[in-house]
């Protein structure tokens, strides 16, 4: 029972939660902090249900291959000669969003105890903090694309009202540019949505409406495969297809409507481009804003800069992710073809992220805006990784996704801890404050460490397997020349450049603070602690026994891989 | 036996006469009476037609005759009512269809 | 491909051990940084106590590898598309002897250090740090796979930095942990390339298994072909070999990386003995040993001259520093690029052999400089009086105050000169004579160029004896140039005199070979395997000649560098002694020529780092800064405010061209209308002519 249902109650208990402390009154306003606070709990006790129960196994592509998972019939029209369309409520996780679920549920707990000092319209605060909660979980394990695009788009709402309402002084410009900036996105990976829609179909649906097997009679794979057959052979009527948004069969190439706007038999030219790799491209920009890679990340230092701690903390912690996680789900896996062809460019805007997301870094006066450079060049790794499209270079970009969503999370609250003491997060403003704050200082060269990729914690795993696949790719599919990986391990240096020079700055040297009231720094509290030291816990475990996510996450990534190889190629090579 | 010239010519001039009345007079009642030769001056046409070329001419002419008194009883209500209205009856004084 | 090698190897009672002995130091440091800091002291005794425990496990572990097995544990670490990767522990002599000596001088290091550090701040910290020092180190040293030991090599360099900024509240010291750390990164970032190669080659990175895999491998033309049949370009070979050697560059200092290594004396004394002359800097020497057999002649070569020129570089920077441990440091690099030059010609063995008698010469040196630096520390402290106990322009005739250090220095610096009866004339005799020997083989293939190596490996033997008789006769001769009174200047605490005693004994010729003349007599050598080689297209016949040069020409090269260090001795004598002017002038030396400032500031190689590297990496960082916000941003800022432009036109247009169609109409029919009621002007007298006129045109026109 909890088996199949876990999915919609990590998703819809917040959303309920949502409403009930929306509609809190007064008085008891006090406890909407402890019903976020509970969700989040009961979130964590599903998620260690779902790490323990889940069996690691391919999924991906098969469709009965996702755990937790649970399907049922949401929307179906008829639309005549455009045929039926189908959308489901289908929830489910596999390798590839198992480790990003439990990482959300992990960093969303953090985040409610971080806003534990919000006092400021906390009713409101709550019930958004909660209904990004369930967009996120959503997001994570929809696989309808409808649906998938419904949590994706769901999410811009609290952030937008998160940042804006309870952000720093230049909030409005911040909460803006990251609202437009995402839209944009969404609006890119809309069109290909829509496309994808009218090209592909749902063959047990449609075999039901061939009348193959009668309604709610159990489809077997013979007659799924006849239904693929008769329809690339050209012989099902429209009026009888029932077009369907279904994640797992738009990745499968048998079940693409001949002649359709992104079929790959008979190639589609827009602007004398192949319809396919411009729909690779949308996704890919679509996603690409929220990884963010450079040249579209300016809304991250801003959206960062202003946002109260927790919302940062969300913001680096998860939404990030979901760019990733985006690309690996929709882009590559529908588009297999597009991922080899500009495997290349991906590569290169991987390096440059990293490259330049770094450089900026080093001149950031802002700690938090340091910060947030830091994660762009970071997550410069994981489209390195994904473009290399080997097994090392896939698990590695899954694991930077889960390593930084732990490592960053932990210096946001770093950089909120001092904020919250002084209102300043000027680098030049302070020195010495290891004499001042010591546990304080033992936390931030922990982190900054784990950070630059210090062995011994998770980042490391992660960016040598990026590099060890980005590198390999070479000798195994060529997809990548050699000089990424080695420009890119640059960005090793310039990492340990930035951090260093601000421990340096921030907390060695003679004690001095340049701002007014600025002698009153007390050390960590007990709920400082309380938050950082699980998460330094965790970055060890993952950096000492990598195992823990990569055996979770292994099947699913070599499958990936074989999948996206072999389709792709042999989509590539049909004229 | 005179020639039908004669009467056209009569008729003619009876006409324009009348239209000329009509035209040039201010006086509303002026004008009835215009309108009251042009009347009589077809009158004679039909008269002088059918007597010479047969065709059953009279029977129009009493019908003008009826009409044109119908006529005169309904203008000259309408006179008195403009009358009653506008202290006059000059024409040119009775425009509000303008502005 | 050779995925049978790969599987798992059972634990055995001496990988056991050697797993004990790598925990007791991490335990160590766990205990000491968790403990309250009311237990400090007993924590600190308590970490002594481990480092006592881990030295005698790999003295058991020593006796059982003596006879030449060696002990191989593997697991499965974590599994990757259908490779997986290991994690283990491989035993054999170097390694047994490396941990050995590691454990054993941290043990002395840890001892000395509960006298030397007893008043510090910090006391707990710095213990914590030793023990995580000590266990990353013989991490490198027990791992038998290349990611391992990659990943034992940061936390080694985290550790230094931790070390060396231990003093973080001054300026200089926080600098150079930062300095240090990065210098090495630009190594370690080398190093992940090489590693990367090997792996993009043959998918494991397992030592044991490498070597198979590289036999196996074969040149074809231009490329470099596995087993497997995975083909690279045989320049990449090389690349491997030079980015494994830039790991060590970074890490034991050599040209053009060993800028940070003077800078790092700022840590604390034992620190400096321990870490920076001892042992972490001699991993990139330990690491280099190991992965030989995987190098290519090129590569060879290069790390042969590159150990040379650094040799030679490090002695001359040596040469007029102030400051006691600088001289030392710089000591230090030149040995160290001895040993690298030894791995580069084909004599890993010699290279050891050096590591081990400088280990113990070097340490010695260190600690003793240590126990002048706690001596004048006390003594300014007792009179109140102010100066830096570091530099030497304030010592002087220190000879009568501490005798026991004065003697121990005496030993260690005729080891590390290399005087006959003393370690350091044996291990160096091995590295010049294999030099030599090497150049002859090299130049016989036409590489005449080679005799550069040998050359500067001579020089420095000369530059040696003089930087190291400048700093006895400058510290322990003449008169004390510091004014105060003549007493309260003595010798430190019996636990630091009993550590100089067992680290001098250690410098002693006699330790090492009972022929104090001759090294190929050496219990040390004989225990050293001789790799096999086994890199595809290398002439391994060069290196077998260069062997059999230099047994022949070691009694020449012995002889021939007895005669250089007395040169060097009989020069720093006639310039240094303490009547001499310079020695009477020492205090309050100022000016330089550009010769000594080119010694002092060790090659200008600071300035020219930072004009080259520093300040075009800081203006790339703030161009990127300004691209962000002049061009990125503001293009985005642009497109923002241009839409918003765009909106108001776009409203404009509404106003002035939509609304003014619909307006137009509505103007046109009401003008149409005006001018249609222009003829209804209510003249019915008009009307009627028009209608006869009207009527009058109908009937012309039909008529």
């Amino acid at each position: 029972m909890l088996q199949h249902h876990i999915l919609t109650i990590l998703i819809f208990l917040p959303l309920a939660s949502a409403l009930v402390v929306a509609l809190l009154p007064k008085g008891i306003l006090n406890l909407s902090k402890g019903i976020a606070l509970g969700v989040s709990l009961v979130q964590l006790v599903l998620g260690g249900y779902m790490f323990v129960r889940y069996q690691p196994s391919p999924g991906v592509h098969n469709i009965n291959g996702f755990q937790f998972s649970e399907r049922i019939d949401w929307i179906r029209l008829d639309l005549q000669g455009l045929g039926k369309l189908s959308t489901e409520y289908f929830v489910g996780v596999d390798g590839l969003s198992i480790s990003l679920v439990l990482l959300s549920i992990v960093v969303l707990l953090v985040g409610v105890i971080a806003s534990w000092s919000v006092e400021d319209r906390k009713r409101g605060y709550f019930s958004l903090y909660l209904l990004l909660n369930a967009s996120i979980i959503g997001c994570f394990v929809a696989l309808d694309f409808l649906l998938f695009y419904l949590f994706f788009e769901f999410m811009l709402l609290p952030m937008y009202f998160l940042i804006g309402l309870w952000g720093g002084p230049r909030r409005e410009y911040a909460s803006i540019k990251f609202f437009l900036y995402t839209l944009l996105g969404s609006i890119f990976i809309l069109m290909v949505m829509i496309g994808l829609y009218a090209s592909v179909i749902h063959p047990e649906a449609t075999a039901v409406e061939m009348g193959l097997v009668g309604a709610g009679e159990f489809v077997t794979g013979e007659i799924i495969a006849e239904v693929q057959r008769l329809l690339q052979a050209g012989e099902i009527p429209a009026d009888q297809m029932v077009k369907t948004f279904n994640l797992v069969y738009m990745a499968d190439p048998a079940n693409l409507v001949p002649g359709s706007f992104l079929d790959n038999d008979a190639v589609r030219m827009v602007m004398n481009y192949p319809a396919r790799f411009l729909a690779f491209l949308c996704l890919f920009v679509g996603f690409a804003i929220k990884v963010p890679a450079v040249p579209v990340h300016t809304w991250l230092p801003d959206a960062h800069v202003e946002a109260p701690t927790p919302i940062s903390v969300i913001l680096a912690g998860i939404l990030l992710k979901i760019g990733g996680y985006g690309l690996l789900r929709t882009a590559y896996l529908i588009f297999p073809d597009g991922a080899l062809h500009y495997a290349w460019w991906i590569g290169l805007v991987g390096v440059i992220s990293i490259i330049y997301g770094a450089l900026n870094a080093l001149s950031s006066q802002d700690l938090k805006r340091l910060i947030a450079y830091s994660s762009i060049s970071h997550m410069g790794f994981v489209l390195l990784g994904l473009a290399s499209l080997t097994a090392e270079g896939v698990s590695g970009a899954i694991y930077q996704m889960v390593s930084h969503g732990l490592i960053s999370t932990a210096l946001f609250l770093i950089a909120g801890v001092l904020y919250d003491r002084t209102h300043d997060r000027m680098i030049e403003n302070y020195s010495g404050l290891a004499a001042q704050m010591p546990q304080y200082t033992v936390m931030v060269v922990i982190f900054f460490f784990a950070s630059m990729g210090l062995p011994g914690f998770s980042g490391f795993i992660a960016e040598i397997l990026v590099l060890l696949g980005a590198f390999g790719a070479s000798t195994i599919n060529g997809l990548l020349p050699k000089w990424m990986a080695i420009i890119a391990a640059l960005g090793l240096i310039l990492s340990a450049a930035y951090y260093l020079w601000t421990i340096q700055r921030m907390f060695f040297g003679k004690l001095h603070v340049k701002i007014q009231h600025g002698n009153n720094l007390p050390d960590l509290g007990k709920r400082e602690i309380l938050m950082l030291i699980p998460l330094a816990v965790l970055t060890l475990l993952l950096g000492i026994i990598p195992s823990t996510v990569l055996d979770l996450v292994n099947d699913s990534v070599t499958t990936f891989v074989d999948v996206i190889l072999s389709t792709g190629m042999k989509n590539l090579q049909t004229p | 036996m005179i020639p039908i010239e004669h009467y056209y010519l009569v008729s003619a001039v009876l006409f324009a006469i009348g239209l000329a009345i009509v035209i040039t007079r201010r006086n509303a009642v002026l004008v009835l009476m215009g309108i009251e030769l042009m009347l009589n001056a077809a009158n004679i046409n039909f008269i002088a037609i059918s007597q010479h070329a047969g065709v059953p001419g009279q029977f129009f002419a009493l019908f003008v005759i009826v009409i044109a008194a119908a006529e005169v009883a309904v203008a000259l209500a309408i006179i008195i009512r403009v009358y009653r209205h506008f202290k006059t009856i000059n024409l040119d004084e009775v425009n509000e269809i303008k502005d | 491909m050779a995925a049978d090698l790969l599987t798992p190897l059972p634990c055995s009672n001496i990988t056991l051990l050697a797993l004990i002995a790598l925990m007791l130091p991490l335990l160590s440091f766990l205990l000491n940084s968790g403990a309250v800091a009311r237990y400090a002291w007993q924590a600190s005794i308590a970490a002594c106590f481990f480092m006592v425990l881990s030295s005698l496990i790999s003295m058991i572990i020593l006796v059982h590898v003596w006879n030449g097995t060696t002990f191989h544990t593997r697991m499965t670490w974590f599994v990757l598309g259908e490779t997986g990767h290991t994690i283990g522990l491989f035993i054999d002599n170097p390694g047994a002897l490396m941990i050995f000596l590691v454990t054993f001088i941290s043990l002395l290091v840890h001892l000395y250090s509960t006298q030397y550090m007893k008043d510090d701040p910090g006391y707990q910290r710095y213990f914590a740090f030793l023990g995580l020092f000590t266990f990353s180190m013989m991490g490198i040293l027990l791992a038998d796979n290349l990611l391992v030991i990659f990943v034992f090599w940061e936390l080694v360099g985290f550790s230094s930095y931790l070390l060396i900024g231990h003093w973080y509240h001054q300026a200089p010291a926080a600098r150079a942990a930062k300095k240090a750390f990065i210098v090495n990164r630009i190594g370690d970032v080398g190093f992940i390339l090489g590693i990367a190669v090997l792996w993009a080659q043959f998918r494991t990175l397992d030592l044991e298994t490498l070597k198979e895999a590289m036999s196996s491998s074969s040149i074809q033309g231009e490329s470099w072909v596995t087993s497997a049949g995975i083909a690279l370009d045989t320049r990449w070979l090389t690349f491997m070999g030079l980015g494994i050697f830039m790991g060590a560059v970074g890490k034991s200092a050599q040209f053009p990386l060993q800028v940070w290594l003077p800078d790092a004396m700022e840590g604390p004394t034992p620190v400096s003995a321990l870490i920076h002359a001892a042992t972490m800097v001699a991993a990139g020497v330990f690491l280099m040993c190991r992965v030989v057999v995987l190098l290519d002649m090129d590569a060879l070569s290069v790390i042969a001259v590159t150990g040379g020129l650094t040799a030679f570089m490090g002695a001359i920077a040596a040469l007029t520093q102030h400051d006691i441990k600088k001289v030392l440091a710089y000591s230090t690099i030149s040995q160290l690029g001895y040993m690298l030059m030894g791995v580069g010609i084909g004599a890993p063995g010699a290279a050891l052999f050096h590591l081990f008698t400088h280990a113990f010469f070097k340490a010695a040196l260190f600690l003793a400089a240590g126990s002048v630096i706690y001596a004048l520390h006390q003594y300014a402290h007792r009179h109140q009086l102010a100066f830096d106990a570091q530099d030497m322009r304030n010592m002087g005739g220190l000879r009568a105050k501490l005798p026991v250090t004065f003697i121990v220095y005496l030993v260690a610096t005729l080891a590390l000169v290399g005087v006959p009866m003393f370690s350091g004339f044996l291990s160096k005799d091995a590295l010049l004579s294999a030099s030599f020997g090497w150049s002859e083989a090299m130049a016989s293939e036409g590489h005449r160029w080679t005799y550069i190596v040998p050359v500067f490996a001579f020089t420095t033997v000369v530059l040696t004896a003089i930087y190291m008789g400048r700093q006895v006769l400058l510290v322990f001769f003449g008169e004390l140039r510091i004014k105060g009174p003549a007493d309260g200047l003595k010798e430190s605490s019996h636990m630091i005199k009993f550590v100089l005693v067992v680290l001098g004994l250690f410098s002693l010729g006699i330790v090492w070979s009972l022929d104090p003349f001759d090294y190929h007599a050496s219990w040390f050598l004989t225990l050293m395997p001789i790799p096999a080689s086994s890199v595809p297209g290398l002439e391994v016949f060069v290196l077998d000649t260069a062997r059999a040069n230099a047994l022949d020409s070691h009694t020449v090269v012995g002889l021939i560098s007895i005669v250089l260090v007395l040169l060097g001795f009989g020069f720093s004598w006639f310039k240094y002694r303490p009547r001499a002017s310079y020695a009477l002038g020492y205090q309050g030396r100022a000016g330089f020529s550009f010769l000594e400032q080119l010694s002092f500031k060790n090659w200008y190689l600071d300035p020219l780092y930072r004009r080259l590297i520093v300040n075009p990496l800081m203006s790339f960082s703030r161009a990127a800064s300004r691209t962000e916000k002049a061009i990125i941003d503001k293009f985005i800022d642009v497109t923002g405010v241009g839409s918003v432009i765009f909106a108001h036109i776009v409203g404009w247009f509404d106003r002035a061209f939509v609304d003014g169609f619909v307006n137009f109409s509505v103007f046109f029919a009401g003008k149409v209308g005006v001018l249609a009621k222009s003829f209804q002007y209510g003249k019915i007298q008009n009307y009627i002519i028009l209608a006869v006129l009207s009527t009058i045109l109908i009937i012309l026109l039909i008529l």
